[in-house]
This record gives C-alpha cells, sequence and structure tokens, in this order.
C-alpha cells in the first residue's frame, strides 16, 4: 500500500474529528435524555460533597464549582473539546493496538469516524451516542474505557503470543490451536445470538409484566380520582388541627369545623384553590370565626349545619 | 413465539429506533466469519466483545483488502459508505443540528427563563414541556420538576384542566408553556395567571388563582 494511500485516511480523521467537536460543541442541539443527568453535577456544583451513586458527575460538578462555571456551560461547551478527541484517542490507541495496523489503521477510523457521524439512532440511545451524550457515563464507557480496555488486552495477547513463539515447545502451537478452536467469531457469534434469544425471551417476561402492572396502576389512579380528597386543616400556625376540608370527586366542596376567625385567611386561602365556595359547612355552637371570616372574604357557603349539645362521654 | 418476535421488535424499537447500528454489527461479524475460514487466519473476538464500533470498521477494511480487482473495491466502498449511512440518522441534520446563533439565542432564553422564576420563588415547583424539563435541575438544584405531571404537557393537546388538578394538590407552582401550544384562557379557566412571556415561552403561575 502506497504512503499516500495510508495518509490520506488519517488526514480526512483528524478534520473530521476537529468539525465533530466544533460542532457538537457549538452547534448541535444538546439532547434532552443526556442534558437530564446533569442533575447531580448540579447539585454537587452549588451544595458542594459527592454524589456517590453518580461519580462522574459529582467530579463534572466539583470541576464546574472549582472554576465557577455553570453546568450546563461546562458540560455543553467545554467538554467536547476535551472528550470527544479523548474518546477518538481511545479507538486510535485501540486500532493502532492491532498488529497489521500500519496499513489499514487510518481507514478503519476512517470507518468510526463516518459511524459516529451517521450515529443518531434512537433518544433512548442518545446518552450513548458520541456526538451528543459525551459527558454522559455510558457514552465515556462505551467510547473512551471500552477501546482503552481493547487497545490493552489486544497489546497483551500479542506480547503473550510472541513470548510463546519464541519458546517453541512440542506442545505450545497445539495449545495455543486449542484456544483458537473455541475462541473464535463464529462462536462468538453463536453467543450472541443465543444471547439476543434469551434477550427477547426476558423481554417479553418483562413486557407482559409491566402491562399488568400499568394496567394495575391505571385502575389504581381510577379509583383514586373517584374517591376525592380529604385535607386536614391544621390552622394558621399550622400545628394544631383545626378542621377538615372535604373535596369530593363530584366537585362538592365540605367544611368540618374550621377555626378561630385568626385562622380564617388561611382557610380562605385553601377554599380559593377550590373554587372559592362551600356546598356545607359543620361547625361546633359558638365556634364560627373562621366561618365568618371567610363569608366576608366573598366564599360561597350554601349550608352551615351548627352541631348544638356536642359532649364527650366520660 | 409470534409476541415474543413483535416485543423483541418493540423493544429494540424503543432503544435503537429506526437505526440499523446491530444489523450493521451482525453483518460485520458474518463478514469475518467468512475471511476467518477462506483465509484460515483468526481474529481476535476482542474486537467485538468490547467495541462495536471497532468490530465494524475492522470487518469491513479486511473485506476490501482482501479484493483484488479495482471495480470489486469501489463496490465495496460504495456498499460500505451506503450501509454506513444507513445505519442512522446524520447528527449535523435537523432536528438535532441547529445553527450556532439559533442554539446561542435558545440557551440565552431557557436563561433568562430560569432566573426570572428563581426570582419569583427561590425554591420553585415546575412543570414544563419534556424539551425544557431536564434543564432545570441541570441549571439550578433550587428546582424541584413535577416529572409526573411531565406526561401531560408531552402530548399535542395537552389536557390543563387535569394540569390544573395536579397544581392544586401541590400549591404555588410555575408552568413554562410554548406560547403556540396553548390559548391563555384554557391557564386563566384552571386558576393559572400569566407571569411573563420570554422568547417563545410563557410562563404561568398557579397559585389558586391568587395572583394578581
Amino acid at each position: 500500500m502506497s504512503k499516500r494511500f495510508r495518509l490520506i485516511p488519517w488526514i480526512l480523521c483528524i478534520l473530521f474529528i476537529a468539525a465533530q467537536t466544533v460542532i457538537a460543541a457549538f452547534y448541535t442541539v444538546p439532547d434532552t435524555a443526556s442534558v437530564g443527568y446533569l442533575k447531580d453535577a448540579s447539585q454537587v456544583a452549588y451544595a458542594g460533597g459527592f454524589v456517590f451513586t453518580s461519580p462522574l458527575m459529582s467530579l463534572w460538578g466539583l470541576l464546574c464549582r472549582l472554576f465557577h462555571v455553570s453546568v450546563l456551560t461546562f458540560a455543553l461547551h467545554v467538554l467536547p473539546f476535551v472528550l470527544i478527541p479523548a474518546c477518538y484517542g481511545a479507538y486510535v490507541f485501540a486500532i493502532l493496538s492491532l498488529p497489521d495496523a500500519r496499513d489499514r489503521g487510518g481507514w478503519m477510523l476512517f470507518v468510526v469516524c463516518m459511524l459516529h457521524l451517521f450515529g443518531y439512532q434512537a433518544d433512548a440511545f442518545s446518552p450513548f451516542t458520541l456526538l451528543l451524550g459525551w459527558y454522559t457515563g455510558y457514552a465515556l464507557i462505551l467510547h473512551l474505557i471500552a477501546p482503552l480496555l481493547l487497545g490493552v488486552m489486544i497489546r497483551v495477547a500479542l506480547s503473550r503470543k510472541e513470548e510463546t513463539e519464541q519458546d517453541l515447545t512440542a506442545a505450545g502451537p497445539e495449545d495455543e490451536d486449542m484456544k483458537h478452536k473455541y475462541l473464535n467469531v463464529r462462536n462468538l457469534a453463536i453467543v450472541f445470538v443465543l444471547f439476543a434469544v434469551l434477550a427477547a425471551a426476558a423481554l417479553f417476561v418483562l413486557n407482559r409484566k409491566i402491562n399488568n402492572l400499568h394496567a394495575a396502576t391505571e385502575n389504581l389512579q381510577r379509583s383514586i380520582a373517584e374517591k376525592g380528597d380529604l385535607i386536614e386543616f391544621r390552622g394558621k400556625k399550622g400545628d394544631v388541627l383545626k378542621g377538615y376540608v372535604l373535596n369530593g370527586s363530584d366537585g362538592g366542596v365540605s367544611v368540618v369545623f374550621g377555626g378561630d376567625e385568626e385562622d380564617g385567611p388561611a382557610l380562605a386561602e385553601l377554599l380559593g384553590g377550590l373554587g372559592n365556595r362551600v356546598d356545607s359547612w359543620y361547625v361546633k355552637e359558638g365556634e364560627d370565626g373562621a366561618l365568618n371570616y371567610c363569608r366576608k372574604q366573598g366564599i360561597a357557603v350554601s349550608h352551615v349545619y351548627v352541631l348544638e349539645g356536642m359532649r364527650e362521654l366520660p | 413465539m409470534r409476541e415474543i418476535i413483535s416485543s423483541f421488535f418493540a423493544a429494540y424499537g424503543t432503544a435503537f429506533g429506526r437505526g440499523k447500528l446491530i444489523p450493521l454489527f451482525l453483518v460485520a461479524l458474518i463478514v469475518l466469519i467468512a475471511i476467518e475460514k477462506k483465509s484460515r487466519s483468526r481474529v481476535n473476538p476482542l474486537l467485538f466483545v468490547l467495541s462495536v464500533w471497532t468490530g465494524i470498521s475492522y470487518a469491513f477494511v479486511r473485506l476490501f483488502e482482501r479484493l483484488s480487482k479495482r471495480w470489486e473495491k469501489v463496490f465495496v466502498a460504495v456498499l460500505l459508505l451506503v450501509l454506513v449511512i444507513f445505519s442512522g440518522t446524520l447528527i449535523w441534520m435537523s432536528p438535532i443540528h441547529e445553527t450556532g446563533e439559533a442554539r446561542a439565542q435558545r440557551e440565552a432564553g431557557y436563561r433568562e427563563v430560569f432566573e426570572t422564576i428563581l426570582q419569583a420563588d427561590p425554591q420553585a415547583k415546575v412543570i414544563a414541556e419534556p424539551d425544557i424539563m431536564p434543564y432545570f435541575n441541570a441549571y439550578s438544584p433550587d428546582f424541584t420538576p413535577l416529572y409526573e405531571a411531565e406526561d401531560i404537557l408531552s402530548v399535542q393537546n395537552p389536557d390543563f384542566e387535569k394540569l390544573g388538578r395536579v397544581c392544586r394538590k401541590e400549591g404555588r407552582f410555575f408552568a413554562v408553556i410554548d406560547k403556540e401550544d396553548t390559548w391563555p384562557e384554557k391557564m386563566y379557566e384552571n386558576d393559572f395567571d400569566l407571569m411573563t412571556t420570554i422568547g417563545h415561552y410563557d410562563i404561568y403561575v398557579f397559585s389558586g388563582g391568587a395572583h394578581e
């Protein structure tokens, strides 16, 4: 292969990677599924600390705190310049680890660049896509850690092979052949297909369970809506129970007790949210302060029932 | 069996949409098996286990190298290009891609919306359309987005009455809605008051009709 033919893809790739980085930083619409992951980074940037369940986002948050940059600016405009070239660097490392990388390495990287360029699959896959979710943990595992690991493992495998070839014992090559017998692309394809079938079966079972659960929660939501609301009214200070407000499923509102005149404003605000009207109000004799206040505020009370002669049994 | 297959395709559709990265990966596997058989040279399976992208690129570059005739090479190169193009959607295509000016304007608009709400209530509860919702917490942890009500605004004709019912239970909170997606009357009917308009967005505040 001529030297020029080898150089062309490398030059194309450098231009491609530079363009992808700049466009990701300034021209791509941020992916909303990936932006959601920045929640923990924002938490750390504002309040400090470290979210152990989200170490990468905590790292971004700490860096934002250190450099006094907003999380959105840092993740969307600064990180592409570091992470996208770093990920491609990892791919270059993996590709150059192959024994015959000199001839085909440039074209391999070119195909990888093209796959990333046409990499949008669906919204759910966006956090895994390098050019849309470069700051998410998923993208970095797939495009930074996995290629680095691949490069290291290939180099280790090659160095071992060289060692074996140097110690040419009678059993050596046969052992190597035995390994090849089991660990090859055909067997890998069989494993992959088996995995796909098992995953399909698991998805089927999971899907049925989710459908059943969905049906159950739908009925639950309906039954909650049909039952209406019971609101405890805890007066002006919110510490003592002063009465109950019943918001019926038919839209009717009833109040039981309600407290003194000083509790009136809080109760009036609550009833304002329920339409400024009460169908039935039950009060104890001589304890109608909140009721009178609400009436003065323009809340329409249709029926008032005074409970006389109430006493506690011994 | 048919149900299993359809649920598999449904799950695939959720994860990959119309993307064909996985079928391309399977084609690459078949290509490599064929090359391995013909040349009797072993391919390191790590290429596939650890990175789909390097696996695909390796398979096709190996195939390309094995061809001797010029027309075969041109054919495979064009075929590979077509397969890659059809394996997903171009990242630089609208609506994923937008001009720099539009993006800067949009982000400035979001920031203005967030600042306005935080000035009105430093611990604001918010509900917004799905395209802006994740930005709230990315901007500030002081926002409490009501994710359970997000579905209400994600449809073409939102049920504002239902939104009002949710708000009534939560107390005071803010709704950020694209101007083109609702009529203010619909919001007023459900006890929302228009606080302000910023760019494309109307900011409504719900306070049981008490806010003036």
